[in-house]
């Protein structure tokens, strides 16, 4: 990170990484995806990568409505889909980030793919001051040490119209509970931040930011990959860093131990890695 | 805005029920204001006399002969048994102790905490133990101390230790809190000045915050026995070792608490993440 980008992502709690997945790649991706929205549910289900559809009682999504023999708004895992999935675990354009964010070993705790349809929108979740062991921002003696970082890929141009990411800058380490929680974020109020996209960009972000998604008005899709980061005792999200058959063997060492996650509670005692503490 | 809806800011979890049993526990002011300022708190007599003699039995045996799914861990003149409730009896009880449990509830994130860890350690007279390191400079993210100004805890692992003889706890109160790392890495115990002398009666338990600079003093005669628990958040994944057998599982399923402490680790429990009526 360049001293520019760690003031930045300090300062308002994410970082926008234009480009960060060539164009050609992301071609590859979206061909991907089409190929699993063309196969029904069971098939996917075989796959690996359910789809498990919004519903309706669901207190973050608001629910979109699906274009003519479109898919309802879903989210998926990804990584059994193999391919693309994997190659994602250890992005060199964006691991360095996480890695540096996180500020000690960490490992891949979710990967999921996300489509979103028309009048989607997902409401502001989290803050600072919720107190969410699990997504706290921190910085100490000159290091970023969060527990929980996320990169969000666009596969697609969103716009503010088309339902693109939101996010309150600084609200990482708000002291006060947000009193817009619960709602569908508001890009005309003065402290939300709408962050438009192309399809090959990528938002990295603190999980302790409030964040959520503005209202699709258009009809276009938004889709979007979501991988999440995390220090090494930390626990997978359910079922969200399963893999696919083979994975273990094809992969590379640094996939492999993202996704396993390196040995938790390791410190630089060689007595703690054997689990005495006393 | 919610503001001007209902006269006044919702809670978060108000909305969401994401933090399920805070402010819970029945731990009072006095006895939260200590375990903040010095890292660690006695509750004693939670073992009998029989049910410690019990479990000094146990573990000696376990020593000897390990049963599947303990790991032994000798080490000069100290020995470390690993996922020592396997073992069954006292030493699996006393991990749902309710006096511990009421102070877990409290210190980590209400219900949502798991057992992470267990062990007995068997120390000899001159066993070399080592001060932990301990406060904001330790690189023991896991260990993490925090209490915020309005007295929430979220600490992310609170040990318990249970002697099984009198003895002695040994640490450096406020050291949780600490900005430099301690100057006193391969001293000799009896030769760090800050560090304090907690005499424990056999069967009492000490609760501490992994962050607390700390240790435990050999014996001076006999061999020393201590069960140690380690409490974590729901989403801390096991100590190397320490995954609870398919047997283990299933003899404690009936018992509520000791199947809260044996879930798998998880964010939050299924359904939480849906409006309150």
């Amino acid at each position: 990170m360049t001293d520019e980008e760690r003031y930045l992502f300090d300062l308002q709690g994410y970082l926008f990484l234009a480009g960060a997945l060539p164009a050609e790649f992301v071609a590859e991706i979206n061909h991907a995806i089409d190929t699993l929205e063309s196969l029904n549910d069971d098939e996917v289900e075989a796959r690996g990568v359910p789809r498990r559809y919004c519903q309706t009682d669901n207190v973050l999504v608001e629910t979109g409505g699906p274009p003519a023999g479109g898919l309802p708004d879903y989210g998926s895992p990804i990584l059994p889909n193999g391919g693309f999935a994997e190659q994602l675990i250890d992005w060199p354009v964006t691991l360095p980030y996480v890695q540096e964010m996180i500020g000690e070993p960490c490992r891949l705790d979710a990967a999921s793919y996300m489509s979103r349809n028309s009048q989607g929108a997902f409401k502001w979740h989290h803050g600072g001051a919720e107190l969410l062991p699990y997504s706290e921002y921190a910085f100490r003696d000159g290091q970023f040490k969060c527990v929980s970082v996320k990169i969000g890929y666009a596969l697609t141009d969103v716009d503010v119209e088309d339902g693109c990411f939101a996010v309150i800058p600084g609200s990482h380490k708000s002291s006060f509970t947000n009193p817009l929680v619960g709602h569908v974020p508001d890009p005309e109020h003065p402290l939300v931040r709408p962050i438009p996209v192309r399809a090959g960009d990528a938002i990295v972000f603190s999980e302790d930011l409030s964040h959520g998604a503005v209202v699709n008005r258009r009809s276009k899709v938004r889709r979007t990959l979501f991988y999440s980061y995390a220090p090494a005792f930390h626990c997978a999200w359910d079922g969200l860093a399963d893999t696919a058959k083979g994975f273990f063997a094809r992969a590379n060492n640094r996939r492999r131990e993202l996704v396993q996650g390196p040995t938790p509670y390791t410190t630089e005692t060689g007595a703690e890695r054997k689990g005495i503490s006393c | 805005m919610l503001k001007a809806q209902e006269g006044r800011i919702p809670k978060e979890e108000e909305i969401y029920n994401l933090q399920i049993g805070l402010g819970e526990s029945a731990l009072i002011h006095e006895e939260k204001h200590f375990f903040d300022i010095a890292g660690y708190r006695v509750v004693e007599d939670l073992l009998t006399d029989e049910q410690v003699t019990d479990a000094r039995q146990s573990v000696m045996n376990m020593e000897k002969t390990p049963p599947r799914h303990v790991g032994r861990m000798p080490h000069e003149q100290m020995c470390q048994l690993v996922n020592v409730i396997e073992g069954g009896g006292v030493v699996e009880d006393a991990m749902a102790l309710p006096a511990v449990i009421d102070h877990v509830l409290e210190f980590i994130w209400g219900r949502q905490y798991r057992l992470v860890g267990s062990r007995a350690i068997l120390l000899e007279p001159g066993a070399k133990i080592q001060l932990t390191p301990g406060g904001a400079a330790a690189n023991r993210r896991f260990a993490d101390y925090r209490c915020w100004g309005d007295g929430q805890f979220r600490c992310l692992m609170i040990s318990c230790l249970i002697p099984l003889q009198d003895a002695t706890y040994l640490a450096i109160p406020a050291s949780h809190k600490a900005n430099f790392p301690h100057p006193y890495k391969n001293y000799a115990l009896e030769a760090i000045p800050p560090l304090v002398e907690v005499p424990i009666r056999q069967g009492s338990v000490v609760l501490y915050t992994e962050s607390l600079s700390h240790a435990i003093q050999p014996p001076a005669t006999g061999t020393g026995v201590w069960l140690l628990y380690q409490y974590g958040t729901s989403y801390m994944v096991n100590w190397p070792g320490c995954d609870p057998s398919s047997e283990l599982l299933a003899r404690s399923a009936a018992d509520p608490e000791k199947h809260h402490l044996l879930l798998a680790p998880y964010y939050h429990p299924p359904g939480t993440y849906r409006k309150r009526e």
